[in-house]
Formats: C-alpha cells, structure tokens, sequence
C-alpha cells in the first residue's frame, strides 16, 4: 500500500513537524546537542521525545546500574540488562528509534565527580537536562552551567507531581509564533511605492472588470485619502463617528456606473472583504512597548565585541527606526490573503516585499558595520543575511528571557512562603507553589539522610513497620520544615497534608506522570534549540491528582 | 451544570498503594482504538503503568511520515499492519502482557460488535476522524462502557471523559461541519481561490482513475445548469451540442467513449481548452468575473517564464526553500501533468489487471502520501488556477490543503498519552472492584482535560469540570434508543428497509429517513413522490451505509391527509451488517434493551388496554405477534410526544407482517420463529468507504452542494488563539479522516 517515492525519506519522515517549525527550524534541531544527567524514565521519555522529531546529538550521564526497580518504570530497559550500565543500555535503545541522531553516553565517573573534576565540557551542549538529579549536585551543575551561560532544564517526578524549572541566563526568541497578529500593512503611514501604485489607478474611471477585481486594502486606502481630504486630517478615524464616515465614503465607492439597477443590490466580495478588515487594517503602525524595551536594555546599550549576535542585531533595528525607517521597525512583508486576480495581488506582494527587501537590506549593512566596530566581522554573509530576514519578519515580536539563578532559589521561595501565610486560607485548594515547596524539603530530608522521606525498601509481611518508619519520616519532614522555613508561623505555606502525601510517594516515580513531564521537557527543549515559540518562564508545577498546571516565575 | 470538584477528598480517592479503592490495573482489561501517534505513547504507558490486558485496533499500515512520533515503529515495519506491530514491540519490552492486536476497521468490521466491547473495562479513543470517534461513542453508548477520547493536533490534545448518563457524550455538543462544501458551480465553473481548483482536480482524478460506483465521485466538465448561465441557456445549448457535443457527458465517459486511444495531450486540450472555451461561451457568468484563459498544449509549454509567478520571485530568495515548497512555472507543470498522468494510466491499468484476478479493487485511491498522486493533483490545480487567474499553490501547501495534513510531533502526543493513562486509572479506581456493574461510583475528581503547549503564559494543561449529557443528545438520551436491525447490506436493498421496515413493520407512513452521523444527510425524503426506482432497487452498501449507523425516521404532521395519529413521530434505527443473513428481504431485530423494557410496556398495556394477562414476568411466554407489536408500539411510544395518540393505530394496519422478523436477545438468540438460528462470524467481506453518500433526490439541482471527498480541507495550520478546543484528530495519515478544526467547544 505505501509507495515511497519521490522526495527524499527525511522530508516524508519530518513532513508532520515542519509544518510548525519550518525548515530552518528542522535544521536548528539537527544540529542541536542536548546532554541528559539520569537516564531513569523520566530522562528517557524526554530523550525519546527528542530523538524521534530528528535532534541532532544526544549525551547521556549516568554511572547508575540497571535495577529492576527501573525495568518496571522505564520503556528503554528490560529485566535481561539488570546490573548493566544504564547510561549504555538506555543509549542503544534511544539510537535505534531514528538514525539520524548520534548518541553517546558517559557511565564513569559519575555526574559529581565530573563535576569536582571539572574537565568535562559543559559548553558544547545547546541544552542541559537533568531528570530526578538530587539538589546538592544540581545546584553545583547550575552554578557551574551559569558561569558557562547552558540552558538548564532541570525535570522532576515524585509520585503524582512533576516540576520543570529553566535556567537562562538570556535566551532569545526570535519566532515567537504569536496567537493572532495583525499584518503589517501601515495605512497610517503608507509606503511610498504603496501610494505611488495607487494613485496610479484612476478611481473614478475604471473599468467594470477593474472595479470588481480592486483589493480591498487599496479601496480602504483610497477611502481614507478622501475621508482625509473632507475632514482634513492626517490620522485614521477613531471615533464612531469618524468611522461612520469613513464607511460611507467605502460605499460610495462601491458604486460603479457600470452596473445597471438590478446590479446594486449584488454584494462585491471586495468590497465586502474592505469593510470586514477595517479592524484590522485601520490601525496605526507603531514600535511595540516591549521592543523598545529591548532597545533600552542594558546589553543593548552596552554593546562589546562578546556580545551575543542577537544585540548587534537589535543595535542595527534600533539605528534604521532612528534613521531610514522614520520611528517604524522594518516591513514585515507578508500581505494577507485578498479577493482580487493575480496580477492585482501579485504588484501589493511585490511593493511590501520590495520594502522589506530594503529595510532588511540597510539593517545588514548596519549590521556588518556594527561587526566590524566590534572586530566581529567574518565572511559568513550568506548566513547572516539569512538571519537579519528572520529579525526583520518577526521584528515585532523578538523578546529575551532571563531567569534567576538556581542558587537564588531559596531567597525567592521564602518570598512566596510569606505571600502564601497572607493569603491562602486552609479551606481553599492549596496552590500548587506549596508542592513545589513541600518538594524542597523532600530535598533538604535527603541531604540530611541520603534518602527521600517514605523512601525505604517495603518490608512485605510487616506492614506496621512500614507505617511506622512512615510516621517516622513525615515527623522528620515537619522538623526540617520547621528549622527551614519556620513552618508553625507559616502554616499557610506547607500543609501537612502535602508533607504527608509527600512522604507517601517515597520519590516514586509513576510513568504517566513521567510521560506528561517527558514530553512538556522536550518542548522547552525544543523552544530552546530552535529559538521558536516562547518557552515556560519558568517553573511549571504539575500536579496530577487534580490534573493542573502552573507557572512561577523564579 | 456541572459536577462538583471536591479537592480535599481527591488525595484519598487515588492511592499509590494497593489498598485503593476500585479496580488496579491489572485486574482490569483496555480497549485501545487506534494505534498511530497517541496510541503507541497510550500502550507503552499502560504497560508501564501495569495494565495486563490491552485490545489494539488499528486499521492501517506503518508510513514513512510516522516515524517522527509513532515510536514502536521502525522503517522496517514500513508496510506492516500497525496494530500487529505495535503489540510485538510491546510483548518484547513487556512479555507478560496479554495484548492483542486487531488489523481492521473499527466500523465496519463485524468483529467489533456489542459483545466485544462488553469485554473490556475501559474503552480509549486514539484516533483520527470524527466518524470513528461517532462509532466508538456509539458503541459505549449502548454498552455502558466508560470511554476517554484522545486526541493531537501540533501543540494541542486532548483527553475527555465520556460515561453514558453521567458526562456529555461525543455528540452531545454538535459537531461543526467538518467538510467544507462548495457549490458545484464554484468547482466546475467559476474557481475563485487555489483551494477549488484543488477540490477540481482531486474530482478529476477519481473521475479518471477512481472508484466508478462512488456515488461521490463528481463531475468536472463545465455544468451547464449554473443558474447564472440561465437567461442565455438557450442560445449556448444550441450552439454547444452542435460543435463541442462532448460537454454533455462526464469526463469519464468521455475518456472512455471518445478517446481512441489515451493520450496525455489529448486529455490536456480537453481539460483546459475546450472546456475552458466552452464555460467561455456562458457569458453570463463572466459579466462580473474575470474571463478565464484557455490555454492548449503547444502554447503553454511555451509558457517557460516566470510569468505568473511575482509570489516566488519576491519571497525573499536568499531563504532556503524545498523545492516542494517552490512555485514552479507553468510550463513545468504542463510536464509535470503529462508525466503523472502517464504514470498513473499505467498504474490504472496494472490495479485493473490485477484486480480480475485478485480482491484488489478495480481503481485507483488518491493517496497524499504518493508522489504521483500529489504531482497530479498539484500540476492539474496549478493550471486551472493560471486559467483562472488564481494564485499559485506549492505542491507542499498543495498537500496540506488536499491531504488534510494535520501537523503532528512526539512531545504532545507523549503528553496526551500521559495524561489519558491518569485519566485511566483514575476511572477504574471509580469503578466497584468486583462487580460487573460498571456504574462509576464517583466522578468528583474526573475531569476533562486540555493541553497547548504553545501558550506564551506556560499553563500546558486546563481541567474542565465534567458536563451533564445533553438531554436532547440523539446518541445517548435514553428516550431515544435505536432499535437495531441486523440485515446483510450488501442484499438488503433501500426499498426493502423503507417499504417493509419502516413503513411496513414500524408503521410509519411516510417519514424522511435521515442519516444521524451530523451531517443530517437525507436518504429518504417524504417530500418525493415518486421514488426513483433504480435507486430504491440498490442495496444499502451502495449508500455506503455502514455497520452502526443510526437512520433517524421521522414523520411530521400533515393536516391535508388528516394523520394526527403518527403525528410528529420518531423512530431511530441502528444498522447492523450481518453476512449470515443470505435473504435479500431478510431482517432481525436485536436489541437486548427492548426485551427488557418490554416487560414496561406490557405493564402499561395492561392498565391501558385493561388486559388480564396472567404471565405478567416471563416475556418468553409471549407470542411473536404480541412481541413485536409491543415493540412497535414501545419505539413509538419512546418517540412520540404525545403519548395518548399511539395505543390504537395498528389496527388500522391488519395483522404484522412476521415472515422474516424475528426478535433476538442480543448475543444469544432467546427465542426463535423458526426461520433461524442467528450466528454470528467474525468475517465480514464488505469494508465500506466510510462516508456516506448524498442521496440523488437533490442531485439534480444544480446548485447542490459537493460534499468534499473526506480528507480535503483549506486551513491546516494550527489554530492556536482558542482557549479551549476538542482536537478531533491524533493523525493524519488515514485518508478516511476528514476533518482537522479544532472547534471550541
């Protein structure tokens, strides 16, 4: 039944996921190489969710034997590899399921001891993920991948609740594939060839055939010219009034002497399209807020030879706005859909493509002069040319994401213990915060007992044992909460309901949640490595009893 | 509305220790449908997470295109049956699990009948269209089963929660029309957008290489009838007939009758020179549209330049593109036309060949997935849309708008999956232990739940409390349980079911018989007086009406025939193919529900009609007679809203016709009239297209409407601005699926 020929197998293979990151985004990913520090289920399912869409390269870090504990949660295990190295048996499966991606894995020495050594090099990965990894080496790695500036994702399962948190010390967002936008047409500040092209149509006398095939945005536009000209103003219509006007003088337009009475009554879609798109065509074109924040951020001000292309590429929007583009970011280019024949479209498409073309143009030039400055410059032309495009299209919506430092966190976290004491009452749900702070204790428990709280082998025939080395722990949790946190004042802050259900868990890992972290984990990766889409800013909390998600900001 | 979420006792109601309440995993057996995106992340989940029994139905073979996320495939399983392969990669990761595969389509195969359902705890919908989703619904529906739908599309999914009576059923909240339809006239005569020549040419090529029986199959010569062209019909019929007669009939007989022998070229001057000279001469429709250009074969293989093409020399041409993604000159697609068309003439000819001898059909499927097919498609459109004065499509957008691609990528369907086993689980921890009575104890911390992972806040996930079923549901009301009939659909012919079931045994005059999928389709119109007979000689799988499809009958008051009695009356019907029925006028009525609701209406009988009846417990005493009409007269009553009207009307009506009724429990036939002994077999030879046809009653109109080939939609992108949406499809790579919006709920 299938016949596979034609376009190359790649092309077929990725076709369902270039359809939402396009080409280039493809190729981000296929040079992207991710590092994953524990290859448990959780890690798999995110290396998993990585190798099929065609990553680049994967490394796997974990000195770790197979047990048979992992064999009932982990996909990429089987009972027959027990006491085989993880990092290497998880490796091979994760290989075999695309061909395309490299993987290798470090067994010896373990993730600490890599890190005293502090040989292994950090900065080549795009992306450095740690699944389950214990507080006291993370916040180790997240110092030393700070200092390096490597994305961190940091994932994490414990029974019935899954955490991401991203560490950026500045990631860039350059496709941000925003929900709806507005195109970018500029009635209010039409480009000249624009107005060239329509004054160049004679309103009054066109032909039948002219009038029907007319696109809307040029009526609107010619609208706006006459209603500018009878109320003397230079701005779009605001008030309801103003547009009430603006209306009549589209339908006068409409009007052709051309059709006989019975004629008038029949709609013209073009028509009909001009005045269905004033929302969205009759708005003023300005720099939004958070570009020129950008514009004014320190990086951007303080430009050096070390800083990151994405600032020299901001520095050179921000001359052209100063310069050539009067107050406006460059045109973006694309024009919407519209009812009329090619040739008609095909002139709109070229006179805004023809703009952007220039704009992108002089921001290059910028650009390159900037490099040179800066003794930047190289001969990679071709590529940066490329890019300056993507900038240029997508200028409206660039953004750079900051996050604080892992070693920051206990800082920030008691500012939300206090919040919580204010505001939470214990009738309501708690907020989903206090797993996550319920979860720092869990780690503060293991450092004092390299253990997790519940976290015992399961005595089969004594069952009171178990209970009681429950209670036990839940007793031991509440005391490090108390030195921690000051958990009797705070009561709103941590219940004992969760420390309770905490201990329960024994850092178990359940698979399903483990698939749902897996897959939320690869995503932020793949936002990362693509620069597309905006990234979880940036702890995610997920709690599966309830089956919801939030997001702190850290 | 909806239920209450009680957060503080959801902790105790879900334990990770094996004193939890309800049914564990293991204990419990699934019923996957659909093995592609989200079904390969649901069985490696459910293994995982203990599940020892699983059921898999997948109706298609592995492609290339799945392999970016259907993990338990490799390329070397391009080919194979996706269910068989899913579960041996399942048994060898997990080889004490009992999990079987079944290769076939969940509607139409009889393996998939109500007593197979009745073995599994829990049903999960992974799957790509609305009609299998319909069926599903249906089918737990009837069974009581808890049911959790599934489903991806890009960055979005879903996963809710269906439990007859207590939640929304899959089609309590109606489905937006999935099909976009365009009128005829748009299609064959006066294209606007790239999307109708698109529709144009996938119509061509069914007209040329596909199924001639379809009853969907349509035209693409220019149609005559446009209402536009009609204040000057005349003059053109009379110039036409006599210089282009060949306009009168379909292409496909026109290559069949007029063509000597096939030629490439001669098909090429057909399409897009005389019949382009042809619409040229309905003037009519060019007062107000621009004139389209007739081009022949020498002339437009001149047409080397660039000349239509201002979208691709402006887009900027230091971007990299695919050449897929390229607009090409026409004259490459003249090439590109003549060389497909050659390529599948000879393919055409190699299935015709192939299928005297084997059950191959006799025709050619269009397939997105194949490279001729799409080049054909493309290069057809892409001429007609330079006729037209249309813009250009690439041939990959060309496969989006055409092969209802629906973008697809490993980490959704990893978190779907993840959280629908959750779901999983936490119904069966609902549901009583040890009793076969599957009633969830309590939904309080069931929800439905929606993802986009896309969202600039970050919030993946949002829960929707459950909501109460929609009284007027037509698929899960109690009031209106279909009577299900069991006939064979490939002898059993539309005179039959109207005249000797509906009219006959239910005592319907003269009802409209609807098609109940959504698409409220008319099979039947009462408003016809005078049927068509061949149409009413033709059997139902020429309807493509399929297993578990629901006909509602419905009569409307008419005060000219003074029929008071039937007035505003309904009867559902829900089909059941059958091959051990081997008489074409042959039909059973099973419903297990009727047989126990009869006991009901004998009750009622008695008060009403004063009957002394003495067995008032055992239905089996009864005779057929009593039996069936009992069962009129309950379907009736269940349907009619004015309940005082029905006890008397059959006798007007003489004695029931039983000659080939019978009434079955449902599985094990209860009682007999000696005819049969009703078997069941797991075979079932007529895998039906899933859609079903328009009925020819409005056919003649011209400006009906083309209801589109399934899997034929404008706008693939990913809708991201809903808040809330039912994602209907995990998969794109089933032709049959047809329908990719998301739609808010």
């Amino acid at each position: 039944m299938s016949k596979t020929t034609g376009p190359d197998t790649k092309q077929i293979q990725y076709d369902r996921q270039l359809r939402l990151w396009g080409d280039h985004g493809q190729k981000s990913l296929e040079v992207g190489r991710v590092c994953l520090i524990g290859a448990n289920a959780l890690g798999t399912e995110i290396l998993k969710a990585l190798v099929l869409p065609g990553l680049g390269s994967f490394t796997i870090i974990d000195h770790q034997l197979v047990t048979l504990a992992d064999c009932g949660s982990n996909f990429f295990v089987h009972p027959s590899m027990i006491d085989q190295s993880r990092a290497r048996v998880t490796c091979d499966l994760l290989k075999q399921l695309n061909p395309d991606v490299h993987g290798t894995f470090v067994d010896k020495p373990s993730i600490d001891d890599l890190l005293k050594q502090n040989t292994f090099d950090f900065a080549q990965f795009s992306v450095v993920i740690t699944a389950n990894l214990p507080y006291n080496t993370l916040t180790i790695l997240a110092n030393h991948l700070w200092t390096l500036k490597v994305p961190l994702i940091i994932a994490r399962t414990y029974g019935f609740i899954g955490t991401i948190r991203l560490q950026l010390v500045e990631h860039f967002i350059l496709e941000a594939h925003p929900d709806d936008t507005i195109p970018d047409l500029r009635l209010d500040r039409p480009l000249k060839s624009f107005i060239n092209h329509c004054n160049s149509l004679d309103f009054d006398n066109l032909t039948r055939e002219e009038h029907l095939h007319m696109p809307s945005l040029i009526i609107l536009f010619k609208t706006l010219q006459q209603w500018q000209k009878q109320t003397n103003r230079t701005d779009l219509p605001r008030i309801r009034k103003e547009k009430d006007e603006f209306k009549q003088i589209l339908e006068q337009l409409s009007h052709h002497s051309a059709y006989d009475a019975n004629d008038i009554n029949r709609s013209l879609e073009n028509f009909d399209e001009a005045k269905r798109t004033i929302p969205s065509r009759l708005v003023s074109t300005v720099i939004p807020s958070t570009i020129n924040d950008l514009f004014q951020d320190r990086s951007c001000l303080e430009l050096s030879n070390q800083s990151n292309i994405f600032w020299f590429i901001i520095n050179a929007i921000k001359l052209f706005t100063q310069n050539e583009g009067h107050g406006l970011l460059p045109v973006r280019g694309d024009v919407p859909d519209m009812i009329t024949n090619t040739n008609s479209y095909v002139k709109l498409v070229e006179i805004y493509q023809e703009q952007a073309k220039k704009d992108c143009d002089i921001i290059y030039n910028y650009l390159i002069d900037l490099l040179k400055k800066h003794n930047r410059y190289s001969n990679e032309q071709a590529t940066l040319h490329d890019l300056v495009h993507i900038y240029c299209k997508n200028a409206s919506f660039l953004k750079v994401l900051r996050t604080s430092s892992m070693k920051n966190d206990d800082d920030l976290l008691k500012k939300y213990i206090e919040q919580l004491s204010f505001e939470s009452s214990p009738d309501e749900p708690e907020p989903e915060i206090c797993w996550y702070i319920g979860l720092r204790l869990c780690d503060s428990f293991y450092e004092k007992f390299n253990r997790y709280p519940g976290e015992f082998p399961l005595s089969i025939n004594e069952m009171d044992t178990d209970q009681r080395q429950l209670e036990i722990d839940l007793n031991d949790l509440k005391q490090i909460g108390k030195q921690i946190i000051n958990l009797d004042k705070q009561q709103g802050a941590v219940r004992e309901n969760i420390l309770e259900e905490l201990t329960r868990y024994g850092a178990s890992e359940l698979h399903s949640i483990s698939a749902f972290i897996g897959g939320c984990c690869a995503q932020e990766a793949i936002k990362l490595i693509t620069h597309q889409y905006v990234p979880i800013d940036n702890v995610l909390v997920y709690n599966g009893i309830r089956q919801s998600t939030s997001v702190f900001k850290f | 509305m909806a239920t209450a979420l009680n957060s503080s006792s959801t902790m105790e109601n879900i334990n990770l220790s094996d004193t939890s309440i309800g049914k564990l995993p293991e204990e419990s057996s699934v019923l996957v449908v659909g093995a592609g995106g989200i079904g390969c992340e649901l069985l490696k989940s459910l293994a995982l997470c203990r599940f020892r029994s699983i059921g898999v139905i997948d109706l298609d073979t592995i492609e290339v295109s799945n392999l970016n996320r259907q993990f338990l495939f490799r390329r070397e399983h391009v080919g194979q049956a996706k269910a068989t392969v899913a579960c041996d990669s399942i048994r060898r990761l997990c080889p004490s699990i009992h999990i079987e595969p079944f290769h076939g389509d969940v509607i139409t195969d009889s393996r998939f009948d109500i007593s197979f359902y009745k073995q599994y705890d829990l049903v999960i919908n992974a799957l790509d269209n609305v009609q299998a989703r319909q069926h599903v619904n249906r089918m737990c529906l009837l069974c009581s089963k808890p049911l959790i739908d599934s489903g991806s599309t890009g960055y979005n999914g879903q996963a809710t929660l269906i439990f007859k009576g207590r939640t929304q059923c899959y089609d309590c909240i109606e489905k937006p029309k999935q099909q976009r339809t365009y009128a005829v006239c748009t299609i064959r005569n006066t294209p606007s957008q790239p999307i109708h020549c698109i529709v144009w040419a996938k119509f061509l090529y069914n007209q040329l290489f596909g199924d001639n029986d379809d009853p969907n199959n349509e035209d693409v010569t220019p149609d005559a009838d446009d209402p536009e062209n009609a204040y000057n019909e005349q003059e053109t019929t009379t110039t036409t007939t006599t210089t282009n007669g060949h306009h009168k009939i379909s292409t496909r007989d026109w290559v069949h009758t007029e063509l000597e022998e096939f030629h490439p070229i001669s098909v090429f001057n057909k399409l897009f020179f005389d019949d382009i000279n042809y619409l040229i001469t309905m003037k009519n429709l060019w007062e107000k549209r621009r004139q389209p250009i007739a081009i022949q074969y020498e002339q437009a293989f001149q047409l080397n330049e660039l000349h239509q093409n201002g979208q691709n020399n402006h887009e900027n041409s230091t971007m990299p593109k695919l050449n897929d993604q390229r607009i090409q000159s026409i004259s490459d697609y003249v090439q590109m036309f003549i060389d497909s068309l050659n390529e599948l003439k000879q393919r055409s000819d190699k299935q015709r060949k192939l299928a005297a001898s084997s059950k191959e059909p006799p025709f050619l499927i269009w397939d997105k997935n194949d490279d001729a097919d799409l080049r054909f498609v493309t290069a057809s459109a892409n001429l007609r849309s330079y006729i037209f004065g249309i813009n250009l499509t690439s041939k990959f957008d060309v496969k989006s708008m055409a092969g209802n691609i629906i973008p697809a990528v490993a980490t959704t369907n990893a978190i779907v999956a993840g959280i629908t086993v959750l779901q999983a689980r936490k119904i069966l921890s609902s549901l009583p232990r040890s009793s076969t009575d599957h009633t969830l104890t309590s939904l309080k911390q069931l929800t439905n739940v929606f993802i986009s992972t896309n969202r600039s806040t970050g919030a993946i996930i949002q829960s929707i409390l459950l909501e109460e079923p929609n009284p007027s549901c037509i698929q899960c009301s109690d009031l209106e349980q279909p009577v299900r009939v069991r006939i064979n659909m490939s002898l059993f012919t539309l005179y039959s079911l109207y005249e000797r079931l509906i009219r006959k045994h239910l005592k319907m005059n003269k009802p409209d018989v609807i098609i109940a999928d959504g698409s409220g389709r008319i099979l039947i119109s009462a408003d016809d007086d005078e049927e068509d007979e061949q149409m009413m000689l033709k059997t139902l799988d020429q309807f493509k009406l399929m297993n578990g499809t629901i006909l509602l009958c419905e009569e409307e008051y008419d005060d000219k025939t003074n029929e008071a009695l039937y007035q505003h009356m309904k009867i559902k019907l829900m089909l059941e193919h059958t091959d051990t029925i081997t008489d074409k006028d042959e039909y059973i009525i099973v419903d297990d529900q009727v047989i126990g609701e009869i006991k009901q209406i004998k009750q009622s009988l008695k008060r009403k009609l004063s009957e002394d009846d003495d067995d008032d417990d055992n239905i089996q005493h009864l005779d057929d007679y009593q039996n069936e009409l009992n069962i009129v007269k309950k379907t009736k009553k269940l349907s009619t809203t004015h309940d005082e009207h029905n006890n008397n009307n059959n006798n007007n009506n003489g004695p029931m016709h039983t000659s080939f009724v019978m009434l079955v429990d449902d599985p094990v036939p209860t009682h007999t009239n000696g005819h049969h002994t009703h078997q069941e077999t797991s075979e079932n030879n007529t895998k039906n297209h899933i859609q079903i046809c328009d009925d020819s009653s409005t056919s003649n109109d011209s400006n009906s409407c083309v209801i589109l080939d399934d899997d034929i939609q404008t706008n693939s992108k990913p809708v991201n601005n809903t808040e809330k949406h039912e994602i209907i499809a995990d998969d794109d790579d089933d032709d049959d699926c047809y329908c990719t919006d998301i739609t808010e709920l």
